[in-house]
C-alpha cells in the first residue's frame, strides 16, 4: 500500500499531464458507462438535492488533504449519520469511483459513536436538534464534519450545505478544518458559498 | 553600363560584396523564417494547449460542485488573452456549462473528442476536465492562429532588413573597392603617362601596407631600373654622337691643316724661288765683263737683300719646326726694351726702306725692363714692322709707340695699309694663313705672326690684332710684364769688341761660303782662323796650326764630323783641341752623340759670331 505523503500528492498532481492519454481513454469509458447509469436511473433534467450532496460529499475528499499518519487501509470512508436518501445516492454513485487512487466506502452510521477514523462524517439534518453533541463527539479527531442545517457553521461544522436558488450550495469554516489537521484546497474555497477563517 | 561596371575592378568588388551579402541574407532569412513558422506554430499550439489544460484544471472543482458562475469567472480572465476569441465549459452530457466570447454572436461547437484542430487561421481546443478518473467535463477553447500574418510581417521585415542591408552592403563595398582601386588606379595612372610621355621619374604613391603596398613599391623598383637602362642607353648615344662628332671635327681640321701644309708648300716653293731670279741676275751682273763699280755695289746691293729675305724666310721656317716640336729655347734677362726694339728696326729697316715707307718711333723716356731673350724679342717686332710694310702701300706711313700701362709695357705698331678683314682676324694668328686677297709678291710664308705670338706666349704676354676692315690698316698691340731696372751691370747684348785674347782657331765646313765669311769675321776681331772644307784638308789644316779651338760642321762630305773629331784627338798637334759641334741638327740625341764623339759643345746652326765670341771665352779660359 502506498504511503500517501503531501510530497507525493504534489508529484501526483504534477504526473497527472504524462497520464493525459490514459485518463481521456479512462474518461470516455467513464462518461459512456455514466451515460448509461444516467439514461438508466436518474430521471432527466430533475435537480435531485441528495444526488448532489452525494456528489459533493464524494467530491470534497478531493480537495481536501488528511494527515498522512492517520491514513490507514485502502479505502476512504464517507460516514453518513441518518440522511439515508444520500446514503442511497452514495452507494449508486461511489462504485468505480476513487479519490487519489483510493476506494471510496459509504458508511452508513446509526449512532456516532461508530464513526471510527472515518475520513468524512455527514450529520443528516435530522440530526441538526442534537448536532452539537454529535460533533463533540468527534471531538479533535481528521474528519470533515459536513452538516446540513441552517447555521451547521455557528455550531461547529467544518462544511455546511445551503439551498441557494433552488440549488446546493456549501459554506466551509477554514479555522475548524485546519484545528484538527486539515489542509482544504484553496480551489474548494473558490467556489464556497461562504469562508469562515480565523 | 552593366558591361562597364564588369570591366572595372571596383564594379566587380561591389558585384561579390552585394551577391554575397544578398545570398547570405536570403538563406539566413529563409532558415530564420522556417525557425519562425515552426516555433510561432509550436507556441500557439503550446499556448492553446496550455491554456486549455489551465481552465481544464481550475475548472474541475466549479464543475465538480456545479459552480457556473465560478467557472464563468475563470473564463472571463481569458479576456486579457488577445489571442483566445471564445472558450467554454461543457457538462459531460454537451450540455454548455459556462462560454467566453470576445465577439457577439459567438457559436459554440458541439461537445467533441478531445483535440486540436486548425482550420482557417482558427485553432479549436477540446479538452476533457478529468478528476479522479472521472470526467466531470469538457473545456473548448477557440484561438486565432494568425501563423499567415506572422509570416507576412515576417517577410515584410526581413525584406526591409534585406535592402537596408544591401544598401550598407553597398555603400561599405563602394569605400572599400575604393580603398582597394584607389591605389590600383593610380599605378595604372602612373603607368599610363609613363608610357605617353616616357617619363621615367614618375613614381606610384605607396598609400597601403597589403598586397597592393607591395605592387606599388614593386613597380616603383621597375621603373627606376627601366629609367635607369633608359638613361645609359641615352647616355651611351650621347657619348657615341659626341665622339662622332669630335671625330669629324678632327677630321675637318685635319683636312684644313692639311691643306694649309699644301699651300704652305706652295707658298715656300715660290718664296724660296723669288730671291733666286734677282740674285741670278745680279750674279750675271757681276760676271758681265766691263762691268763697272756702280753696277757692282748695285748687284752686290741686290744680293744682299735678296739674301737677308731667304735668310730671313729659312729662319723663320726653323724657328717654326722649334717651336712646334717644343724645342725653342728662349734665354731671358732683364732687358731694356728701347734696344730691342732699336735692333727690330734695324733688322726691318731694308724693308721698310724698299718699300720707301716712313717709319714714326715714340719710345718712353724711362728705360724699360722687360724678361726677355732679346734675340728673340727682336724678332717679334721686326716680324711685325715686316708685316705692316709688306702690307702697305708704298709711301705709307707706319707707326711704333710704346708706352708703360700698369706694370706692363704696351708697343703698338700702326699702319696704313690693306687691313684685315672680321672674318680673318680671329685666326691671323695661325700659323700658315695669310690675307686671301694679298698678292703672292708681297706675301710671306704666313709664319710671321705665328711666331711672334708664340714667341710672345715665350715672354708672357700678349698679342693682340685690330682692324676697322679691309683697307683700314691694321694694328698689332703686343704687352709684356714690366720688370725691375737690374742691379748688375749685366749687358744684355754683348757688343762686337775686339778680342781679349788671340785664338788660333780651325773652321772645318764644306758650306765654303759659311766658312770663308765667319772666319773672316773672327779674323776681323783678332783671331787667328784657318779653314777647311772637308776632313783630310781638316787634319792637315790641323798639323799645321795647332788649333786650340775647332769649330767642325758635323754634316761633312765622305768622313762625318764625329770621326773627324775622334781622328783630330788621335794625332797629337790636335790632341787637345776644344771641340765644337755645329750641325742642323739640336735635339737632345744628337748632342748627347757629339759629347760622346769628344766635343765640348754643340751648336745649332745658324751660329752667330756672338755665340762662337762666347764659347771661345767659356771653353778656353776653363781650360
Amino acid at each position: 500500500v502506498p504511503k500517501r505523503t503531501r510530497r507525493a500528492w504534489g508529484e501526483d498532481m504534477r504526473h497527472y499531464g504524462r497520464q493525459r492519454l490514459f485518463a481521456a481513454i479512462v474518461a470516455w469509458v467513464a462518461l459512456l458507462a455514466l451515460a448509461g447509469v444516467h439514461s438508466a436511473g436518474a430521471q432527466e433534467g430533475v435537480y435531485d438535492t441528495n444526488r448532489v450532496k452525494a456528489e459533493f460529499l464524494y467530491h470534497f475528499g478531493t480537495y481536501i488533504q488528511w494527515p498522512a499518519d492517520l491514513i490507514e487501509g485502502d479505502a476512504m470512508r464517507i460516514a453518513v449519520l441518518g440522511a439515508q436518501p444520500v446514503v442511497d445516492q452514495l452507494a449508486r454513485f461511489l462504485p468505480g469511483r476513487s479519490i487519489q487512487g483510493r476506494r471510496v466506502e459509504v458508511v452508513p452510521l446509526e449512532r456516532i459513536d461508530e464513526l471510527g477514523d472515518a475520513e468524512v462524517l455527514f450529520v443528516g439534518s435530522e440530526h441538526n436538534a442534537s448536532l452539537e453533541s454529535v460533533l463533540a463527539a468527534v471531538g479533535r479527531r481528521p474528519c470533515l464534519t459536513v452538516t446540513d442545517a441552517e447555521d451547521g457553521l455557528e455550531r461547529g461544522a467544518m462544511v455546511n450545505f445551503q439551498l441557494l436558488d433552488e440549488r446546493v450550495r456549501f459554506e466551509v469554516s477554514l479555522r475548524r478544518a485546519e484545528d484538527v489537521g486539515l489542509i482544504v484546497s484553496s480551489r474548494l474555497l473558490s467556489t464556497a458559498l461562504r469562508v469562515e477563517t480565523s | 553600363m552593366l558591361s562597364r561596371i564588369r570591366r572595372s575592378l571596383r564594379g566587380k568588388i561591389v558585384i561579390v560584396v552585394l551577391l554575397t551579402t544578398f545570398t547570405a541574407l536570403t538563406l539566413s532569412a529563409l532558415v530564420l523564417l522556417w525557425f519562425e513558422v515552426t516555433k510561432h506554430h509550436e507556441f500557439l499550439v503550446d499556448d492553446a494547449t496550455t491554456q486549455a489544460s489551465i481552465l481544464a484544471d481550475i475548472s474541475a472543482p466549479a464543475l465538480a460542485f456545479d459552480d457556473d458562475e465560478a467557472a464563468h469567472t475563470y473564463l472571463e480572465l481569458l479576456s486579457s488573452r488577445a489571442g483566445i476569441r471564445s472558450a467554454a465549459v461543457y457538462r459531460p452530457d454537451g450540455e454548455l456549462f459556462a462560454t467566453f466570447a470576445r465577439e457577439e454572436g459567438a457559436q459554440f461547437p458541439p461537445l467533441d473528442a478531445a483535440g486540436m484542430t486548425i482550420d482557417g487561421g482558427i485553432l479549436t481546443v477540446f479538452r476533457p476536465v478529468v478528476q479522479n478518473e472521472q470526467v466531470l467535463g469538457s473545456v473548448y477553447l477557440q484561438a486565432s492562429y494568425d501563423l499567415q500574418d506572422r509570416l507576412l510581417a515576417y517577410v515584410l521585415i526581413l525584406g526591409g532588413v534585406m535592402l537596408a542591408s544591401l544598401v550598407v552592403a553597398a555603400v561599405i563595398s563602394l569605400w572599400l573597392a575604393g580603398n582597394v582601386t584607389g591605389p590600383l588606379r593610380e599605378v595604372t595612372e602612373v603607368a599610363r603617362h609613363v608610357i605617353g610621355e616616357r617619363d621615367f621619374t614618375l613614381r606610384a604613391r605607396r598609400t597601403t601596407e597589403d598586397e597592393i603596398g607591395v605592387f606599388v613599391d614593386a613597380f616603383n623598383a621597375m621603373l627606376a631600373e627601366v629609367g635607369q637602362r633608359a638613361q645609359a642607353l641615352e647616355a651611351s648615344n650621347r657619348a657615341l654622337q659626341e665622339e662622332t662628332e669630335e671625330r669629324r671635327l678632327a677630321e675637318a681640321a685635319l683636312r684644313l691643316a692639311d691643306q694649309r701644309k699644301d699651300e704652305f708648300l706652295a707658298t715656300l716653293a715660290h718664296e724660296l724661288r723669288n730671291p733666286l731670279a734677282p740674285m741670278v741676275n745680279a750674279v750675271g751682273l757681276l760676271d758681265a765683263p766691263g762691268a763697272g763699280t756702280a753696277i757692282v755695289r748695285r748687284a752686290r746691293g741686290i744680293l744682299r737683300r735678296q739674301l737677308a729675305q731667304m735668310v730671313r724666310l729659312v729662319d723663320d721656317l726653323l724657328d717654326v719646326s722649334r717651336i712646334t716640336r717644343g724645342k725653342l729655347i728662349i734665354r731671358k734677362h732683364p732687358t731694356e726694351l728701347t734696344q730691342i726694339v732699336r735692333n727690330a728696326i734695324d733688322t726691318a729697316r731694308p724693308v721698310l726702306d724698299e718699300c720707301q715707307q716712313t717709319l714714326t718711333v715714340e719710345l718712353p723716356d724711362e728705360p724699360v725692363y722687360v724678361e726677355a731673350d732679346s734675340v728673340r724679342l727682336a724678332q717679334v717686332f721686326s716680324n711685325l714692322l715686316n708685316n705692316s710694310a709688306r702690307y702697305s702701300e708704298r709711301g705709307k706711313q707706319i707707326k711704333l709707340a710704346a708706352r708703360v700701362l700698369d706694370g706692363q709695357v704696351e708697343v703698338r705698331i700702326e699702319d696704313q695699309g690693306v687691313g684685315i678683314a672680321p672674318e680673318t682676324l680671329p685666326i691671323i694668328f695661325e700659323m700658315f694663313s695669310q690675307g686671301g686677297s694679298i698678292e703672292r709678291t708681297q706675301s710671306g710664308l704666313g709664319v710671321g705672326l705665328g711666331l711672334a705670338k708664340r714667341l710672345v706666349e715665350l715672354h708672357s704676354g700678349t698679342i693682340e690684332a685690330h682692324s676697322e676692315g679691309i683697307g683700314q690698316g691694321s694694328v698689332f698691340t703686343v704687352r709684356l710684364p714690366v720688370v725691375p731696372m737690374p742691379q748688375a751691370t749685366c749687358t744684355p747684348v754683348r757688343p762686337l769688341t775686339m778680342a781679349t785674347r788671340r785664338h788660333r782657331i780651325l773652321l772645318v765646313d764644306d758650306n765654303v761660303d759659311f766658312a770663308t765669311s765667319l772666319s773672316l769675321l773672327l779674323e776681323a776681331i783678332g783671331h787667328q782662323v784657318r779653314t777647311a772644307h772637308d776632313a783630310a784638308e781638316a787634319l792637315v789644316v790641323a798639323r799645321e796650326l795647332k788649333p786650340e779651338v775647332g769649330f767642325l760642321d758635323l754634316g761633312l762630305p765622305e768622313v762625318s764630323g764625329y770621326d773627324l773629331a775622334r781622328q783630330l784627338r788621335a794625332q797629337p798637334e790636335s790632341a787637345h783641341t776644344v771641340l765644337v759641334a755645329v750641325s742642323g741638327w739640336g735635339q737632345a740625341r744628337d748632342r748627347e752623340r757629339s759629347r760622346e764623339a769628344g766635343f765640348s759643345l754643340h751648336l745649332v746652326k745658324p751660329v752667330e759670331l756672338q755665340s762662337i765670341q762666347a764659347a771661345l771665352s767659356t771653353l778656353v779660359q776653363s781650360h
